[in-house]
């Protein structure tokens, strides 16, 4: 058996700079939430902005349903943002596992492969939002928050399905090794 | 597993405790415990070296084999 402490990858402020990052986008994340759950209200009672950005051909004389295009934008990148807390969740767990010693704990593949699946989520609804966004015309380019087609969160989305097989196999050494005397 | 470990068995024949043996060794209590009771899964060249040299005894003075035991899992 290894002790668990003063170990290299729990050293270093690496560690400590990634949690530091992760509660800030966690915390911008929890302001966008705030900031669309407030503009719904808001234009739903002004609407004039709306009627301004909008450029959608609408069927002849019928208005285009601009309030339910512009809710159902909001919600969707509502939808992009919670999904991003929670794989901030899962990242911030796995970190702190890291710093408390326990790097290939058991678990840490599933949470690893949860994490791959929460990002290809992530990066669909992206590139669904940014089409969207498109859709509705110049004046709706604030949607595009996750900025469409990446190629580095595709590849991320790989690494982290790899990252859980490596895992799976460093945690089944890790039992083993727990068995050494 | 069909191994068995007779530590206990030398311990007494050389009148010593098992946390004596760890204090010696340099090896925890806890580990000492779980290789005496059988329950540890493989056991390094240093910490047998260890056992022998201070209970004077051979390898197999620790180690048996018990055919009629249960198998071992499969290694990975």
């Amino acid at each position: 058996m290894v002790s668990s402490t003063g170990r290299p990858w729990q050293s270093g402020g690496i560690l400590s700079v990634t949690r530091a990052a992760i509660r800030a986008v966690t915390a911008l994340c929890w302001l966008g939430v705030l900031a669309a759950l407030c503009a719904l209200p808001v234009v739903y009672f002004d609407r004039s902005w709306l009627q301004r950005s909008a450029d959608i051909a609408s069927p002849a004389g019928t208005p285009a349903p601009l309030f339910l295009y512009f809710s159902l934008g909001l919600a969707a990148i509502v939808a992009l943002l919670v999904i991003s807390l929670v794989f901030l969740r899962h990242l911030d767990r796995f970190v702190r596992a890291v710093q408390g010693g326990h790097p290939f704990a058991h678990g840490h593949a599933l949470r690893l492969r949860r994490m791959a699946w929460l990002m290809l989520a992530m990066e669909s609804l992206s590139i669904l939002i940014g089409l969207y966004a498109s859709w509705m015309g110049p004046g709706f380019a604030w949607m595009e928050v996750g900025g469409g087609l990446s190629i580095t969160g595709m590849i991320a989305v790989l690494m982290l399905f790899v990252m859980a097989r490596v895992f799976a196999a460093g945690s089944a050494m890790r039992e083993d090794l727990d068995g050494v005397v | 597993m069909a191994i068995v470990i007779t530590l206990d068995r030398m311990l007494l024949k050389r009148g010593m405790t098992l946390s004596e043996l760890a204090l010696r060794i340099d090896i925890t209590l806890a580990n000492l415990s779980i290789l005496k009771t059988g329950k540890a899964r493989a056991i390094r060249f240093s910490t047998l070296d260890a056992i022998c040299r201070e209970l004077q005894c051979q390898p197999a003075d620790l180690l048996g084999y018990d055919p009629t035991g249960p198998e071992a899992p499969p290694a990975e």
